[in-house]
């Protein structure tokens, strides 16, 4: 059976401060270590595939639980992408708390609780990951610090607060990711009366390298698509993580929707670089391209979240590429060279904020909130897909992504921006399923180019928890109700299914100790999305929070 | 290497910040007529003379100090480094402190109240450049590019920054919140954990020690901007020498006009502020 782990590659050392650990290597060489989960997206380029192949389609039936782990805080759903670095389970749960477990055993190595003061959670007390790099772990605090914490021992090794988290209304919940010698992260904000960022801070000594303003100040290319001073208070939170081609050397960051979400009248323009795909210099923190996916948005689209980097072909040309979704119902296809927009499809079947997207990928016929008057928007604020994340595996070519068809009576209301206040311009109403049919969700594996659904399963809830692929050529994926499931990558059949007791809000990995294969998925309800569901499914109201983490493997027979 | 973390430095230095030892003010107050208020210099008391008038303006005590050791090049400034002592120095330099803005308390004057005194100024009647407002102050106070900005080292409410907790600062007497904010060294506050350290890499850190243990020091990197906690390994450390005076930064009565001080001012009283209340 070991002999089918895929080949452990002997790793290229860059390490500056623990030479010999992963933790400390370049992550260029992370696609060369399957037995490791080394970035939030699982690689630079956000497939979140495991090649490892020990488990799959013949044996996975037999998956059982090796151990599990209980973080022991819960609110806000534990939404966190475990990492692993040789043969350690590093993992973020509700209210900051980190811990690195034995990746065989669950034992306990070390634990950091960061302490949150009350009130400067502005954002909630969930996180959705650490990040791993030069012998340090990295976490972005609700409060908004960035903590460096020595990998092997658990101390602080550096602690900087970006900015005021009570005065700016922002903090951190997305992961962070290291490149080169910096830890990248960007923050939360979008629907306050602020300004969003990413900041790079040095990865050895926490000084701030760089910090891009997701909206152009005055005097700057991009300041001009905001009316007067909006630009100070125009949202553009880059809350969730971004993704990197070492060879084109760029940073790749979905932005966030403009404030106030719903009143544009004050915020008249595009609005740049709100709902915008960003290609960031990460040396200096500058635009080299960006696409921007809906200008002017008014519905909380925002562009945050994952881009997915593939190589394919396209009209007979070899092209690098960046598969985006967006909260709006379309996965956007651009040309990760410099942005150029090639095509895009809709994963929603019943958006009606626009009648589509012209050739150049502007969407057409907007559909737009009214001034103190209910209009049906679909999808709803929450998105023909929350920012769990998608996977693609590369070897049945797919795209295995969620969608979700629901709606939401939106009124926009005019509202001045007090710095850090929330600053929503209206209301984003009562939920309700599309006309005539009733709210569904469903996972699909997808053509990432075309779209074309290759199969379907569907969802009675929501799903709200991220896909993995493995080179065993399963999918696994959790429920609101506390399901794990194993599919057939090629076919979709359920192989395997395991009631972990909570629902699913977080992302499933794959690593290996010691040649042997492990699952891991978090277990644990909550967050703001799923605070909708006892309104629509009243026996929701009885899915309870956790946050345990279930480790699965396959023993020899 | 012997690290002096909760060591009071005892160095001339210790004196230099006017208010701290207002004996020394005294001592540079009887200098001052014999090297300072001499025909066509600086006037009596540091009033109006030939020279640049004295009394009433903000200094940087560094800056000020160089000024009298070396003089000003191509001015009637002379350099007093060979004329007068160390001692001498810090104490014309302390007088000369003792008399700018919101000055120090005087030997044997009474010590101004921390707490916010009544003033009676009719705010309406002022026109708007004499008043500060709170919330022109909170967008100077949380700016964090460049210099200027107090956020970073300082919080409101929450006791883990660099710098004290300025939510107390409501109850204090706006003249000394002005002082403290133009003269940092002017409060007697325990200065003994401000260190430059040099470490074996070449890097150059200036910080406040947190606490330090057999193999580490923890302490708030003010060499960089937001300020870091960072655990220095001592073994990476090749010399580390303390610093005197307070580690806030003594520029920002040259990065600050009047009305954003007042501004500043008001944020931290929670009301608006009158520049007649300063007097």
């Amino acid at each position: 059976m070991r002999a089918k782990l895929v080949t452990v590659l002997s790793t290229v050392v860059f390490g500056v401060l623990c030479g010999t650990t992963a933790v400390a290597q370049s992550l260029d060489q992370a696609e060369s270590q399957p037995e490791n989960w080394l970035t939030y997206g699982g690689t630079y380029n956000s497939w979140r595939y495991s090649p490892l192949d020990q488990i799959d389609r013949s044996n996975v039936k037999r998956m059982k639980v090796a151990w599990a782990f209980q973080l022991g805080a819960v609110d806000m759903g534990f939404q966190a992408t475990p990492l692993v670095a040789d043969g350690v389970v590093y993992v973020i749960g509700p209210k900051n708390r980190v811990f690195a477990l034995d990746g065989a055993t669950g034992e306990r190595r070390w634990h950091y609780f960061h302490e949150i003061p009350e009130g400067h959670s502005v954002y909630g007390n969930q996180n959705r990951g650490v990040a791993l790099g030069h012998g340090n772990v990295y976490l972005g605090t609700a409060d908004n610090y960035v903590v460096a914490l020595d990998a092997t021992t658990g101390e602080v090794a550096w602690k900087v607060n970006v900015e005021d988290s009570a005065y700016f209304g922002c903090n951190i919940t997305g992961a962070p990711i290291v490149i080169k010698d910096m830890v990248i992260v960007g923050s939360t904000g979008g629907d306050s009366a602020h300004r969003g960022h990413i900041v790079a801070f040095d990865a050895r000594t926490g000084k701030l390298r760089w910090r891009f303003n997701t909206i152009p100040g005055p005097g700057e290319p991009g300041n001009e698509t905001w009316e007067g001073d909006s630009w100070k208070y125009g949202g553009g939170a880059a809350w969730m993580t971004g993704s990197y081609d070492p060879e084109l050397d760029l940073l790749y960051w979905g932005i966030g929707n403009p404030a106030a979400d719903l009143y544009g009248e004050a915020r008249k323009g595009e609005n740049l670089y709100t709902d915008c795909i960003v290609a960031i210099d990460p040396d200096t923190g500058e635009v080299v391209w960006y696409f921007q996916e809906i200008p002017h948005d008014l519905w909380d689209y925002d562009s945050a979240y994952e881009a997915i980097l593939i190589d394919a072909v396209l009209d007979g040309r070899e092209r690098k590429l960046l598969i985006h979704p967006n909260k709006g119902g379309y996965m956007y296809v651009l040309d990760r060279t410099n942005g150029e927009f090639l095509t895009a499809w809709a994963f929603s079947d019943s958006i009606n904020w626009t009648t589509g997207l012209d050739e150049k990928g502007v969407p057409q016929n907007r559909r737009e909130p009214v001034l103190n008057t209910e209009t049906l928007i679909c999808p709803n604020a929450a998105g023909a897909r929350s920012w769990n994340q998608a996977s693609y595996h590369p070897n049945t070519g797919l795209l295995y992504n969620v969608g979700i068809e629901w709606c939401s009576m939106v009124i926009a209301r005019k509202q001045d921006p007090k710095m850090g206040q929330s600053f929503l311009g209206g209301e984003f109403g009562r939920v309700l399923p599309p006309p005539g049919e009733v709210i569904s969700s469903r996972l699909v594996a997808h053509d990432p180019i075309t779209g074309e659904r290759k199969w379907v399963r569907s969802s009675k809830y929501p799903l709200l928890a991220s896909i993995l692929s493995t080179g065993g050529n399963l999918v696994f994926y959790g429920d609101p109700e506390g399901k794990f499931y194993a599919l057939d990558a090629e076919t979709g059949d359920e192989l395997f299914r395991f009631n972990t007791g909570a629902g699913h809000r977080g992302s499933p990995i794959s690593y290996a100790v010691d040649g042997k294969q492990y699952v891991a998925t978090p277990s644990g309800w909550g967050s703001l999305v799923s605070d909708y569901f006892p309104a629509i499914w009243p026996e929701a109201a009885g899915f309870t929070a956790g946050a345990t983490l279930f480790v699965f493997t396959v023993d020899e027979e | 290497m012997r690290f002096m973390v909760g060591v009071v430095l005892a160095t001339a230095w210790a004196g230099l910040a006017a208010g701290q030892n207002s004996g020394l003010a005294s001592e540079g107050r009887a200098l001052f007529p014999r090297y300072c208020s001499i025909p066509y210099c600086h006037g009596s008391e540091g009033g109006e003379g030939r020279a640049p008038t004295l009394r009433g303006r903000t200094r940087d005590p560094g800056a000020l100090r160089d000024i009298v050791v070396n003089g000003i090049p191509d001015t009637s400034m002379p350099d007093f480094g060979e004329r007068l002592t160390e001692n001498e120095v810090d104490a014309v330099v302390a007088y000369v402190l003792s008399i700018s803005i919101a000055p120090p308390p005087e030997a044997g004057a009474s010590v101004p109240s921390r707490e916010a005194k009544p003033v009676s100024v009719d705010i309406e009647s002022l026109p708007a450049s004499l008043v500060g407002v709170p919330e022109r102050g909170a967008t100077l106070f949380f700016e964090a590019s460049g210099e200027r900005g107090c956020t970073g080292c300082h919080h409101m409410g929450r006791g883990d920054g660099v710098g004290p907790d300025l939510s107390a600062a409501k109850e204090q007497d706006p003249r000394a919140l002005l002082r403290d904010i133009l003269f940092p060294d002017a409060e007697d506050a325990d200065r003994s954990a401000f260190f430059t350290i040099e470490l074996k890499d070449g890097e150059h850190i200036r910080g406040i020690v947190q606490e330090e243990s057999e193999t580490a020091v923890r302490l708030h990197d003010l060499s960089t901007r937001p300020p870091v906690l960072r655990r220095i390994a001592k073994e990476s450390i090749a010399k580390m020498e303390p610093v005197p005076g307070s580690p806030m930064p003594k520029n920002f009565g040259e990065l600050y006009t009047w009305k954003e001080l007042l501004d500043i001012l008001a944020f931290l009283q929670g009301r608006a502020v009158s520049y007649p209340e300063l007097h």
